[in-house]
């Protein structure tokens, strides 16, 4: 008999910490589901989560919207280059996004590196059976 | 072909040359790269030679040391590493990579034909 699958939000959370240990330039990242809300977080205090989740929400459907207008195909990532930082999100699935907030001076090829994959981890365990919010759309 | 492509394809027409890039250690992104596979994954070297251009910058400046990086030089027991900076001005913030297979390569010709291709890339 299989044991039902561990639940999720730890390890996702487990996942953002250890992404933060590799990561020397990052701020912070969370991740939210495509309908604005939180799934976990690692940010610093100063920065409220629940709103930076519905922004992100916003960024991915407005990314989707223009990655699927302009060539058909699904959304990846999008970097935001701020004076004050780098603002990127990967897609995690199709109802999901990993937002990973760095520094200015952050390497970004580095970023990308470690950021994918973790993105990718974050979906696998968010589609397990029995994964917490978000669901999947096409399962109903 | 555009100079970095033809910069690229010299660089790999070095003997024993196994994969060359031209990055941005602003960001740690390849401008270019040409032998990249699955033994040498040119992206993955980018970004974490990029620390190494970074680490060195940041150590001359605590060092008090204004000169400027030259080369790089890292020796494996089966490879030559060269990083070398691009000092045109108008390709600031780039360096070239290469690693060369150390039983193939003529490390001092690797060099002389590395510095004659930068002097020659514009970006």
């Amino acid at each position: 008999m299989k044991l039902p699958p561990p639940d999720p939000d730890p390890a996702v959370r487990a996942e953002l910490h250890a992404l933060r240990d590799r990561l020397p330039d990052l701020v912070g990242s969370l991740v939210a589901s495509s309908d604005g809300l939180l799934v976990a977080h690692d940010l610093p205090p100063d920065l409220e989560p629940d709103g930076l989740a519905a922004l992100t929400a916003s960024q991915l459907g407005l990314s989707h919207r223009l990655a699927s207008t302009a060539h058909g195909g699904a959304f990846r990532e999008v970097v935001v280059h701020g004076t004050g930082g780098h603002v990127v999100i990967y897609a995690a699935g199709w109802t999901a996004s990993l937002t990973v907030l760095a520094a200015p001076a952050v390497n970004v090829g580095r970023l990308h590196l470690e950021s994918r994959p973790v993105a990718r981890a974050i979906a696998g365990l968010l589609a397990a059976p029995g994964g917490p919010e978000p669901q999947r759309k096409d399962a109903r | 072909m555009s100079n970095l492509d033809t910069a690229l394809k010299e660089m790999m027409d070095i003997d024993g040359a196994v994969g060359a890039a031209v990055v941005d250690y602003s960001s740690g992104m390849a401008l270019g790269m040409l032998g990249s596979s699955k033994n040498l994954d040119l992206q993955v070297a980018a970004a974490g030679n990029t620390e190494v251009v970074r680490a060195k910058l940041r150590t001359m400046e605590q060092l008090n040391l204004k000169e400027e990086i030259e080369d790089i030089l890292i020796s494996l027991s089966g490879q030559y590493h060269i990083i070398r900076p691009v000092t045109g001005r108008k390709s600031a913030g780039l360096f070239m990579y290469m690693a060369l297979d150390r039983n193939r390569a003529n490390l001092a010709l690797a060099r002389h034909r590395l510095r004659s291709i930068e002097e020659t890339l514009e970006v």
